[in-house]
């Protein structure tokens, strides 16, 4: 039931776009990489993350096709679970991506992309699994221009939490929190991850079984 | 006697103050076809959602072929062939895809038997479904619907929209779906002319209530279109008609007491109703 539906997911997203696909990820890649380092993989992740959400929940209200597979024998939580599972498999297929790419452009020497490292994936997979556990709910509950409103103010509202914390906050703090976090970093990610995974579909368990279709 | 569908009291509402079903009961006995009537917002769609559990009851009790729906969903729905109105089906995705997810999410989907339908309906499974007409999309709706081997068949205003041909050829596929021992239909529409051919039942709704619920041959045989000259009615006969509507110097009227009428209004003529006169009549009262 899970593979028919997370096939679906990609179906989906895919069409017959997996070349603008990988041309849209590689543009991505390579204007962000040039400028910040190893953050072109971080933002190719979620913005692949954030397309899978995205288009699939626009097919899943403009067809009411949520209808139809509620009437079939799939659970909510089914389908709830699904998506999920969809959305950290773009995850695994991204960093995949990542590494291809690395050691391609590695055999022409060019060493435009630095190699993924440990620290480096489990940060990315933390940020991922944030964005997706804030952003999946939303998906399901709201209109898709909600969503996009919500998020934009989402992304200020960091951003000026940042600020305020970042002028808030006296250096040696700073210097002792990144050496605790740099020392427990896997434990902490693994903790963050599994924490906003479960929490986000509680939510979107909560939101699905009280919306009418 | 086995009743594939049993409601009881079923209540529903969307907004405060406005109830679109007043405490509807009906039941549909094993093998039968079921054609569910009445005009738009009547509260038709509402019901099959309610029987899908789409949407929530406000009240009253569910049962799919002698069970709770709430408790046992899954293996309800695992027995439910579905055809909605609009399809409802992923406009971007191939046949093949979609047929992927149908034959995922039921346990005795038959593969054979859904190349069977592709054939007969000479669908091709490599086209997108946004290329396929209304017709064609509501045909294969109904092929993956019945590739599962669906005891009940669930159908939401089907033939909307078909030309008469495909319309013609969907009620063929019906028949030949009932053929088997124990299938049923539920079958909404305001296309009365599709029941004419292949209902066993009527149910009608009317503003949220069930007004009318009988076999089909008993309703028509209880019904007759009587027309007449004007001056052969008076206050005693007029209130034997359902409805009556008179046109300069002649009547035309449904009645259900049609013996009555016979005896009393000897010259009239007394006609077999169609089971849209039946309903408009009943609108109109």
């Amino acid at each position: 039931m899970y593979l028919s539906l997370i096939r679906k997911d990609y179906s989906i997203v895919l069409r017959n776009n997996i070349g603008l696909l990988i041309a849209q990820m590689l543009f991505i890649l390579i204007i962000v990489s040039t400028n910040l380092g190893i953050m072109g993989y971080a933002i190719m992740a979620v913005s692949f993350g954030w397309q899978i959400l995205m288009t699939v929940s626009a097919k899943d209200k403009m067809n009411h096709s949520m209808s139809l597979l509620l009437s079939m024998p799939f659970q909510k939580k089914t389908i709830v679970n699904a998506r999920y599972m969809s959305v950290m498999l773009g995850f695994a297929f991204v960093s995949l991506f990542y590494i291809v790419i690395v050691e391609i452009t590695k055999f022409f020497h060019v060493f435009l992309f630095k190699p993924l490292s440990i620290e480096v994936f489990f940060l990315t997979l933390c940020a991922y699994s944030l964005f997706a556990s804030v952003t999946l709910p939303l998906y399901l509950k709201f209109e898709d221009s909600v969503v996009r409103g919500i998020s934009l103010f989402s992304i200020l509202g960091v951003t000026i939490l940042g600020v305020l914390i970042w002028d808030n906050t006296n250096i040696r703090f700073l210097i002792d929190s990144m050496t605790w976090l740099k020392e427990y970093y896997a434990i902490i990610c693994v903790a963050v991850i599994f924490l906003s995974i479960t929490i986000s579909r509680s939510v979107s368990m909560y939101f699905f079984e009280s919306m009418e279709f | 006697m086995d009743y594939v569908i049993e409601i009881n009291g079923l209540e529903k509402s969307y907004t405060k103050g406005s109830q679109i079903l007043k405490g509807i009961d009906f039941k549909i006995e094993k093998g039968i076809v079921a054609g569910f009537i009445g005009m738009n917002g009547a509260g038709k769609t509402t019901t099959i959602k309610l029987m899908l559990n789409l949407i929530k009851k406000d009240a009253g009790e569910i049962k799919l072929f002698g069970k709770d729906l709430n408790e046992n969903e899954k293996e309800i729905k695992n027995r439910i062939g579905i055809v909605f109105d609009q399809g409802y089906l992923y406009e971007d995705l191939k046949l093949s895809d979609m047929k992927k997810i149908f034959a995922g999410a039921y346990s005795n989907w038959d593969e054979d038997n859904y190349k069977k339908y592709i054939t007969l309906f000479q669908l091709d499974e490599k086209q997108r479904i946004k290329q396929l007409s209304k017709g064609m999309k509501m045909k294969f709706s109904l092929a993956l619907a019945l590739s599962h081997h669906a005891d009940l068949l669930i159908m939401d205003e089907p033939t909307s929209g078909l030309d008469p041909k495909v319309r013609n050829e969907f009620i063929d596929m019906i028949r030949t779906f009932m053929e088997e021992d124990g299938k049923t239909v539920f079958f909404s529409t305001h296309i009365t002319t599709d029941l004419d051919k292949i209902a066993d039942r009527i149910i009608m709704l009317n503003q949220g209530e069930v007004i009318l619920n009988k076999e089909k041959d008993v309703l028509l045989e209880e019904h007759a279109l009587v027309k007449g000259e004007k001056q052969m009615l008076n206050s005693s006969n007029r209130t034997q008609f359902i409805s009556l509507s008179e046109r300069g110097f002649s009547f035309e009227g449904l009645t259900g007491q049609k013996e009555k009428l016979k005896r009393e209004m000897e010259n009239a003529l007394f006609e077999k109703p169609t089971i849209e006169d039946v309903m408009i009549a009943y609108m109109e009262r």
